[in-house]
């Protein structure tokens, strides 16, 4: 069997790579880690982990490919972890809380609002819907990301859209009765 | 926004881009603002040996500074005694280097707060010590004097059998990445740790194959060897001795 030479030692040029990737991409990471339903805690953790085998890969990843990269590489930690179903961090009780925490702060209540549309969104979809529209991958990157074929990227992404525009807008109208908007 | 069926992927304008209500608007927003805290981002940089850059808050900063006085306060601590928090996710980070710095006490936490994890920068230092950019303190290579890691975490599911199980998921990952020598570091803890575990023979294994993977044929085989005659007519002897390159005898 032909083994690989053994990895060369890292240096400084390394480091500081890594140090761009991470400050560019981390938070990227982090989200699609929690988008497996990571706690925060967890995520952090896996994070870290997705860096670290980034590190040890940094000379077979190319420039154009590191976000690609450190996401396959985060989804496939959170597989380590049995994280294969995704679905969106949601409490119980959100469509509750909604109305009541709608004025302890604009951000908050967006990301409540966020939470709570994105899990109506059916989970074989909203990954790539989010990896799309939030983290702004082409639609190859996801195919490859996800191995799956080009056609079902679209369909995914096309069902994702109705489902998130109808939840958004069942949210709205919820809203709009309340009297926020 | 329809579109026709078959249209091509790459048509798809996004939704922040085209016709997006406001409400919608702010979801996508909100999505695209939520991300780690700063002083998540902050402790995730210190443990990869790297600085954060868009860490420059109050948050980060006190982080930062109490992780400063922790570094310079405690001993060095080993990654044996991490495993009571550990997560899966983290074995590999923790027995990946060098543990630099651990806490002797608690952040003045609130109800989420979560001490900084105990960093295990990727870049091991040339030198016996390393200068913590971060913060100035100077750190000590790894040590089996281990203090315990102060990080809050529930033990594994399953107490040592999941502990064990983690290990070696842990290092297929590493494999599983390419990330072989790591691999090796965590084979190696897991032996230390479990010398007569339950997956040994897979600890042992994996060995064999991670070494051939790097290159180290003579430790591979040798250690092949004596699996295969300790193992002989199992279906991991034969995939060892496989990987290894040995004739089954």
């Amino acid at each position: 069997m032909a083994a690989p030479a053994a990895r060369r030692r890292p240096t400084e040029v390394d480091r500081v790579r890594l140090e761009r990737i991470f400050n560019a991409h981390h938070v990227t990471v982090w989200r699609a880690l929690r988008r497996r339903g990571l706690s925060p805690e967890a995520a952090e953790d896996a994070t870290q982990e997705t860096f670290l085998l980034a590190a040890e890969r940094l000379d077979d990843i190319r420039p154009e490919s590191e976000r690609s990269f450190l996401i396959a590489t985060a989804l496939r930690v959170a597989n380590t972890l049995g994280r294969k179903t995704v679905r969106w961090e949601l409490d119980e009780d959100m469509d509750q809380r909604l109305a009541a925490h709608r004025d302890t702060g604009e951000r908050r209540a967006d990301r409540q609002l966020c939470n709570l549309v994105l899990s109506k969104v059916d989970p074989e979809l909203v990954e790539v819907f989010v990896l799309y529209e939030v983290e702004e991958l082409t639609s190859p990157e996801i195919a490859e990301l996800l191995a799956i074929p080009l056609g079902s990227v679209a369909s995914r992404l096309r069902r994702a859209r109705e489902q998130f525009r109808t939840a958004a807008a069942r949210v709205e109208k919820t809203l709009h009765r309340e009297g926020e908007t | 926004m329809s579109r026709p069926l078959g249209e091509a992927p790459a048509a798809f304008e996004r939704l922040l881009a085209s016709d997006a209500t406001d409400l919608e608007r702010r979801v996508l927003e909100a999505a695209r603002d939520s991300g780690p805290s700063a002083a998540a981002s902050a402790r995730m940089a210190r443990a990869l040996g790297v600085s954060a850059a868009a860490v420059g808050t109050a948050v980060a900063a006190k982080g930062l500074a109490a992780d400063a006085v922790a570094v310079k306060a405690t001993a060095v601590a080993g990654t044996t005694a991490v495993w009571p928090w550990i997560s899966i996710a983290v074995i590999g980070l923790a027995v990946a280097g060098a543990v630099v710095g651990t806490r002797a006490g608690h952040r003045a936490p609130g109800p989420q707060a979560v001490p900084p994890a105990v960093t295990a920068p990727v870049w091991l230092p040339p030198s016996p010590s390393v200068e913590d950019r971060s913060t100035g303190a100077v750190t000590e290579p790894p040590s089996r004097a281990a203090a315990p890691a102060q990080r809050r975490r529930a033990a594994p599911a399953g107490g040592d059998l999941g502990d064990q199980v983690a290990f070696i998921d842990s290092a297929r990952a590493a494999m599983s990445a390419g990330a072989d020598r790591r691999a090796l570091e965590i084979l190696r803890r897991y032996q230390d740790r479990y010398p007569t575990g339950s997956f040994r023979p897979e600890a042992v294994a994996l060995k064999v194959e991670a070494l051939m993977k790097l290159g180290r044929e003579a430790e591979a085989r040798a250690l092949a060897e004596r699996f295969v005659a300790e193992h002989r007519g199992s279906l991991l002897a034969r995939r060892v001795a496989d990987v290894a390159g040995l004739s089954q005898r």
